[in-house]
Parts: structure tokens; C-alpha cells; sequence
């Protein structure tokens, strides 16, 4: 079996050095102290973070505009450096081991909507999911096709298979890119305001199926979002951020 | 057909299309600018191998590497925008490219010389570049081949693939490094100043019909365009790197009026589609 399934790619060593929380349970994601900051820029984007998101939770991100929420997502996907503070991710201490993080984790971007033009079909962007995981010249096999299927049906967007990513709505589309970010089996998924751009019967349809992903999939699940209305009925905790520093931890019975 | 027609004729073509292709994945990889670079950085080497009495495709390759690590090094290490940096190399590669050609001693450099690697010659291409060419292509068709996916996944998002495990910076430097190859080998067929129109004219033209098959698109156009301009330039005794770009540039503008008269129509035809549907709903 290939990386997707996390067996060959399994990555001995640090990763079996989860931190361990309260009562036991381990944890995804744990930030001491860390500070960050762009580069090109002379302000702190983010500052004296302290922070653990447990496995197998579903933890918000939320805050203002500007509050460092995306900044958060850069930092665990190993795109920013922490200037101060430790920062580890599925075990790993980021960002010297991003590598091997990004094979287990998957990102759902803010802006992924693509105009008509795009013209790449939903089976080829949900397989695209897979690609640091094939050797060269490798084709997808017979089990990652019914994979695909598989997430898509769930999605309920399996009929729309052959269509080209680009003239499908929004609510289409992001579902497509959750259709890739599931086919990878991911230790940690993590989405970009998942919520900005679909209406609100499709946003429920979203937080469903994020439910259904936490238990089928005993995924880790990070979402920054500004729209906390309905989403916080599935969520185990709520980070608030403003001005680059958390104001509030709240853990949701 | 004379033996320099028929070796420049498929030099051209092998030129027209790997330029042609390189430029769609430069263009979808946000790497036009390098290409740029590397184009006139080219010039720089060929310039100084004038004076040095030293191979011209090695000295342009070499040259055209050096100032592309040299770019990247600088966006890494001090955190400077690529394109700021990459056009202010341009300007200083050109600049001393030319102040190559001028200092350079009479004894050495002719006019014929000099017209050379500025516009080009017919008589640039010979059996031993057509073969390098021909590996080249060969080569590229493989490395697509093999990580068709992973390129794929680059093309569609760049960042997205990144933040999932997929090499992008592997790939990009695979695609300078031969991009660098490809400008080197054909740089005195069309000359220094017009080898980048190839790269960028026939990717834009191709981005104007097809988004799938863009790269292939690619490719043929620059390969129309080198068959077509080095009939004319043997036909009309022009300079050859200027008529293949003077073709290639109206293959480019072809493409966009076609694309804009499709465009207008799609539109008109959308439009109609709701009027008739909300007049319908208004009985």
C-alpha cells in the first residue's frame, strides 16, 4: 500500500513522540511560546503563542482580519519560521522537518476557486491529492480510482467526475479540494475560511460532513474561520486571535 | 533544398517547440520572468566569448546559470522579490553584453560576428546542435512523462502542491536548467535579443486556445513559427531571428483577436440565454 493509506511513508522516529495532554490524549499540534513575522516586514504577525490542538479534535481559529489566523496555517505547513519558541507539529518540530509534515498533512487554501478557463477535470485535481506520493511514471491504480470514487460519492459529487473544475460553483468546487485533501487518509487537515465563499444550506452541508470526516477518517481537523455560528456545534475548541496574540481558549463540552 | 535549408528548417522547429512548450510551463509556474533573464544573461556569455575566443554556447549556458543560482540565492537569503531582482539583472547582463560587443577587439569581432549573436543566422545550426536539440526534446517529453502528476499538481496551484509534499522547487530547477540548455543551443539561429520572443509569444498564443493542451499548443505554434520564418528569410533574405519573431508575434495577435471576437460571442450568446429565460418567468 502507498503513502496515502500512512504505511510505506510512515515515518519513523519523532513521530512517535506525540506529545502527550491532559488525561493522555496526544497532540497534534503544540506551540510554545512562538512568535513569527514575514519576511519583508518589521511587524510580529503572530506573538507568544501557546497553543495545543489535541489528535482527533476539531479546533476553530478565529478573529478579525489580520488577527494572524492564516498566519497559524503557514506556520504549521512550515511556509513561516518561528523567530521565538518551539513549534511542533504530528510530533515534529517545525519547520526543519516540513517535509515529512506535508506528507501527512492536508491544507484546503482560502482562495482555491478556479475560473472557467481551468480546464484540469475533478477526478484529475482529487488525484493531483496523491501526487508527492507517486514514483515516476506511476499511474493511479485500480484501488486509488475507487478510492476517488469513494470520497466523491460521500461528497456527493461523484457524478461530476469527468467535468472540468472550472465551471463548477463554489460550493462544487470546495468540495472537490476536500475530495483531495481526504484521498491523502491525513493525520492533520487543515482549512483555509472553508466556509467564505458557499451559501449557508451548503455550509451546513460542509460542517456534516466534517463531522463525518473526524470519525471515519480519526482525522485531526484545524479550521480558521471568521463565520462561528453553526460551525462550533462539532468543534471541541475555540482559539480566538487578535492583534497576532490568543485572547481566548475555550473548550466546547 | 540545400543541406543548410533542411538542417535549418529542423532547427527551428525543434527550437520553436521546446521554446514554445518550456514557455507555457515557465508562464504556468510563475517563472516568465527567469526565462527572461536567462535569455539575455545568454547574451552576456555569447558577448564575452567573443573576447575570450571561447565556445559561445558554453559561455552563455554558463553565464545564463550563474546569474539564474545568483537570483535565487539573493530571493532566499535576503528575502528580495525574484522579479525585482531578475529585471535589474536583466539590465546589467545586457548592458554588459553590449559593452562586450564594443570593447571587443577588431581583430576578433566582425560585424558578421557581432550580427550574429544579436539577430541571428541561417547558418548557426548545424548536425551536431540538431542532435543536442532532438536529446533535449527527448528528454523533457520523458521528465514530463514520468511526473506528469506532480507537474500537474504544480501547474493547478503551485503552493497547494508545496504545502502537500510535492518538490516544487526540484521541478522548477529542472525546468530552468533545461530551459537554459534550450536558449544556449539556439541562441546564434535567432540572436539574443529576439530567442525570449519563441518562449513567451508562442505560450501566450497557446493559453488563447487551449487551457488542457496548452503545453502541446505551445510547441506546434513555436514550431509554425520557426518553419514559416526561416521560409520567408530564405525566400526574402531577412534576418532570421527577426522574421521568425515578427512571426511568431503575429501568431500571438491572431490568437487574441480570435480569442476576443470567441468571447464576444459567448457572451452575447449568454446574455441572450437569460433574457429569454427571465422573459419567460415574467408570463
Amino acid at each position: 500500500m502507498r503513502g496515502y493509506v500512512g504505511s510505506s511513508k510512515e515515518i519513523k522516529g519523532e513521530s512517535n513522540k506525540l506529545f502527550r495532554g491532559g488525561g493522555g490524549r496526544g497532540i497534534a499540534i503544540h506551540a510554545k511560546n512562538v512568535s513569527t513575522a514575514y519576511p519583508r516586514s518589521n511587524d510580529v504577525a503572530l506573538r507568544n503563542i501557546n497553543v495545543d490542538i489535541p489528535l482527533h479534535s476539531i479546533s476553530l481559529i478565529t478573529g478579525p482580519n489580520g488577527s494572524g489566523k492564516t498566519t497559524f496555517l503557514e506556520l504549521v505547513l512550515g511556509f513561516l519560521k518561528p523567530l521565538t519558541g518551539k513549534l511542533y507539529v504530528l510530533g515534529y518540530e517545525m519547520p526543519r522537518n516540513a517535509g515529512k509534515v506535508r506528507l501527512q498533512v492536508s491544507y484546503l487554501p482560502q482562495n482555491f476557486m478556479r475560473d472557467e478557463r481551468e480546464a484540469y477535470s475533478v477526478e484529475e485535481v482529487v488525484l493531483m491529492g496523491l501526487a508527492p506520493y507517486y514514483a515516476p511514471f506511476q499511474k493511479p491504480s485500480r484501488e486509488e480510482l475507487r478510492i476517488v470514487r469513494e470520497v466523491t460519492r460521500k461528497l456527493g459529487i461523484e457524478d461530476l467526475l469527468d467535468h472540468p473544475i472550472g465551471i463548477l460553483s463554489g460550493g462544487q468546487q470546495q468540495k472537490v479540494m476536500l475530495a483531495r485533501a481526504l484521498v491523502r487518509k491525513p493525520k492533520l487537515i487543515l482549512l483555509d475560511e472553508p466556509f467564505s465563499s458557499i451559501d449557508r444550506d451548503s455550509r451546513g452541508e460542509i460542517i456534516e460532513l466534517l463531522n463525518g470526516i473526524r470519525k471515519d477518517y480519526h482525522a485531526t481537523i484545524l479550521i480558521v474561520t471568521h463565520i462561528l455560528s453553526d460551525v462550533t456545534s462539532i468543534a471541541d475548541l475555540v482559539i480566538e486571535l487578535r492583534n497576532g496574540e490568543v485572547v481566548k481558549k475555550e473548550w466546547i463540552s | 533544398m540545400t543541406l543548410i535549408v533542411i538542417e535549418t528548417m529542423i532547427g527551428a522547429v525543434l527550437a520553436g517547440s521546446l521554446c514554445g512548450s518550456l514557455g507555457v510551463y515557465l508562464d504556468r509556474m510563475n517563472l516568465l520572468t527567469l526565462g527572461f533573464v536567462i535569455a539575455h544573461a545568454a547574451l552576456a556569455g555569447a558577448a564575452l566569448s567573443i573576447i575570450f575566443r571561447l565556445n559561445t554556447e558554453l559561455l552563455a549556458f554558463v553565464t545564463s546559470l550563474i546569474t539564474v543560482s545568483f537570483i535565487e540565492l539573493v530571493c532566499a537569503k535576503f528575502n528580495v522579490k525574484r522579479d525585482l531582482i531578475a529585471m535589474s539583472l536583466f539590465a546589467l547582463t545586457s548592458s554588459l553584453g553590449m559593452l562586450a560587443i564594443y570593447f571587443a577587439p577588431t581583430t576578433t569581432l566582425t560585424a558578421q560576428t557581432a550580427s550574429l549573436i544579436l539577430w541571428g543566422s541561417i547558418l548557426a545550426m548545424t548536425i551536431g546542435k540538431i542532435i543536442l536539440l532532438t536529446l533535449i526534446m527527448i528528454a523533457l517529453v520523458i521528465y514530463i512523462m514520468a511526473f506528469k502528476v506532480q507537474i500537474n499538481a504544480i501547474l493547478f496551484d503551485r503552493k497547494l502542491a508545496e504545502a502537500e509534499g510535492v518538490k516544487v522547487t526540484l521541478h522548477a530547477t529542472i525546468f530552468i536548467l533545461i530551459t537554459t540548455l534550450t536558449v544556449s543551443l539556439i541562441l546564434r539561429l535567432t540572436g539574443s535579443f529576439l530567442v525570449f520572443s519563441l518562449i513567451y509569444n508562442s505560450a501566450m498564443a497557446a493559453s488563447q486556445i487551449s487551457r488542457k493542451k496548452q503545453a502541446i499548443v505551445g510547441g506546434a505554434l513555436g514550431a509554425l513559427a520557426g518553419v514559416i520564418g526561416v521560409i520567408i528569410s530564405f525566400k526574402a533574405d531577412t534576418p532570421i531571428g527577426a522574421t521568425i519573431a515578427l512571426i511568431s508575434s503575429i501568431i500571438l495577435f491572431t490568437t487574441l483577436a480570435l480569442a476576443a471576437i470567441r468571447d464576444i460571442k459567448k457572451r452575447k450568446r449568454i446574455i441572450s440565454i437569460q433574457l429569454t429565460v427571465s422573459s419567460n418567468h415574467q408570463k
